[in-house]
């Protein structure tokens, strides 16, 4: 056994948006282990339930992070709305799907752009950033938002879409297919991407299922585990499978993404096609009495939005549980054995959120 | 779902969840049993309410499972319940059997003050960093607001 030292990589690094520290046990340049610390800005929005009622910690749940913020709320309306045994409209179902989707999107585009910058490929950091733009662009356009989108609301949502503008939309994201299939071939095809992805990072099925990991992570070691499948919102009735790989490598974990956007892409037409006339929202009376733990399929994975209530206007518990810390684990054992230049690639393979974990 | 919505939309299953409350000596036993049947930890999380609090660990099954054959088991969220007194509240970690509950048990402790003992890897309060310690042991209607 070589000399071991310690390296603290974080909290701030360059590849890092958000705070999260390790302190990486090296021997040579290999980690032999990692210890993970988090809560650099824990915002406490679970204790929030003491002073919002549960119409207004849909706006909380908006705002947990940036990157996911449309799907935590649709997970937390799912969460009362099922507590309240209320019917919500089935054009505001398939609303919900369509912007569920456009959110895995901008995420996987954003996804990609920084693991291109992690490895050093700035035009194809660019080029993903230049293809999300457009994807920010049409959501503003249908809910006036563009990250945060705040047209979720329990009972249903509080914006339609016309027909128009729901054709033009579905044309222009089947139109950026083409776009997407190009930066695909970068990442998929191009020999210096593939040396710094292939064979890096291997998760086994075993290990995935053993860690308790969820979303791309789970799927590119194997798994055909897709929380979508569960069939909440329009789900049940859309034609998708989960998007698996099995080599379980970053490699891996980037084409299950990149199988992600084209399933979104075809989603988005599905749902456009079937989507119903009608009311977006039912009027919602009454407070909430139940609990009920929402599982809905974000960009990284299964989240799970829990609520408590007793009847009155205040929730009793609010917990969410994000999917980048049920991957913490996983990048853990993942970083035990790897060298100190992959480690960068490989906290960026979970496609960490910690916007979301320090909710 | 509404009438508005499609007619194969009423066949969509919703996510069935049980609930058991088990006692506190108990949950590793189960915690034991429920790894061996294949069962995956989804979340462990505590509730505090007005005389005690509760903490629920919630599992479901791959349903490519050997041990659940059945597509059934894949939508099924079963949780564990234990309850625990305000005063000093203790539980056993669970991380011999589900190593990623640190995670879970390293929060219980920072946010609820639930000392949790034999942790795979215990922070000792510094997991999340808080202005003051164990913030949602208490409630701002406690405070008369």
């Amino acid at each position: 056994m070589g000399t071991r030292t310690v390296i603290p990589f974080g909290p701030h690094h360059p590849v890092l948006p958000e705070p999260i520290h390790l302190d990486l046990v090296m021997e040579d340049e290999k980690v032999v282990e990692a210890i993970p610390k988090i809560g650099f800005v824990h915002r406490g929005f679970e204790k929030l339930v003491e002073k919002m009622d549960f119409n207004e910690l849909v706006y909380v749940a908006d705002r947990i992070c940036g990157i996911c913020a449309f799907i935590h709320s649709l997970a937390y309306c799912q969460a009362v709305e099922t507590v309240m045994n209320v019917e919500v409209p089935g054009r505001a179902v398939y609303l919900r799907t369509i912007w569920s989707e456009m959110a895995r999107l901008s995420s996987h585009l954003l996804w990609l752009g920084l693991m291109a910058d992690a490895f050093g490929f700035e035009s194809l950091f660019m080029q993903s950033f230049r293809l999300r733009e457009k994807i920010v662009d049409m959501l503003e356009e249908m809910t006036g938002g563009r990250i945060i989108l705040g047209v979720c609301k329990v009972g249903g949502v509080r914006r339609d879409v016309e027909e128009g503008t729901l054709s033009g939309i579905v044309g222009r994201v089947k139109d950026m297919a083409a776009d997407m299939r190009r930066l695909a071939d970068v990442f998929l095809l191009d020999d210096s991407v593939k040396h710094r992805l292939v064979g890096v990072g291997v998760l086994t099925r075993e290990q995935a299922r053993e860690l308790g990991c969820v979303g791309p992570m789970m799927r590119a070691s194997g798994i055909s585990r897709d929380t979508r499948t569960l069939g909440y919102a329009a789900y049940g009735v859309i034609d998708f499978a989960p998007v698996v790989e099995t080599a379980g490598d970053s490699y891996a974990r980037c084409a299950v993404r990149i199988g992600e956007l084209f399933q979104s892409v075809d989603i988005i037409e599905q749902v456009a096609q079937k989507i119903p006339p009608g009311e977006v929202s039912v009027k919602v009376s009454g407070y909430p009495n139940g609990e009920h733990h929402s599982r809905c399929e974000q960009p990284r994975g299964e989240v799970i939005h829990y609520v408590k209530a007793d009847g009155t206007r205040y929730l009793q518990r609010y917990r969410v549980r994000t999917p980048t810390f049920a991957n913490i684990p996983a990048l853990v054992k993942m970083l035990q054995g790897c060298e100190l230049a992959d480690v960068p690639v490989l906290i960026l393979t979970i496609d960490p959120c910690i916007s979301c974990t320090e909710r | 779902m509404s009438g508005l919505v499609p007619e194969e939309m009423r066949k969509l299953a919703p996510d069935p969840q049980t609930i058991e409350e088990i006692p506190v000596g108990t949950l590793l036993e189960r915690a034991q049993r429920m790894r061996s049947e294949g069962w995956r930890l989804v979340q462990a999380s505590c509730t505090r309410l007005v005389a005690d609090q509760e903490v629920n660990y919630s599992f479901d099954r791959d349903g490519q499972s050997p041990d659940s054959p059945d597509a059934a088991s894949l939508h099924g969220l079963h949780t564990l319940r234990v309850r625990l007194p305000m005063a000093n509240p203790e539980l056993p970690s669970i991380s011999q059997f589900y190593w990623q509950a640190f995670l879970y048990e390293n929060e219980m402790h920072d946010l609820f003050g639930i000392a949790v003992k034999g942790m795979a890897l215990d922070f000792n309060g510094h997991f999340y960093t808080t202005m003051e310690p164990f913030p949602y042991v208490t409630r701002e209607q406690d405070h008369g607001d």
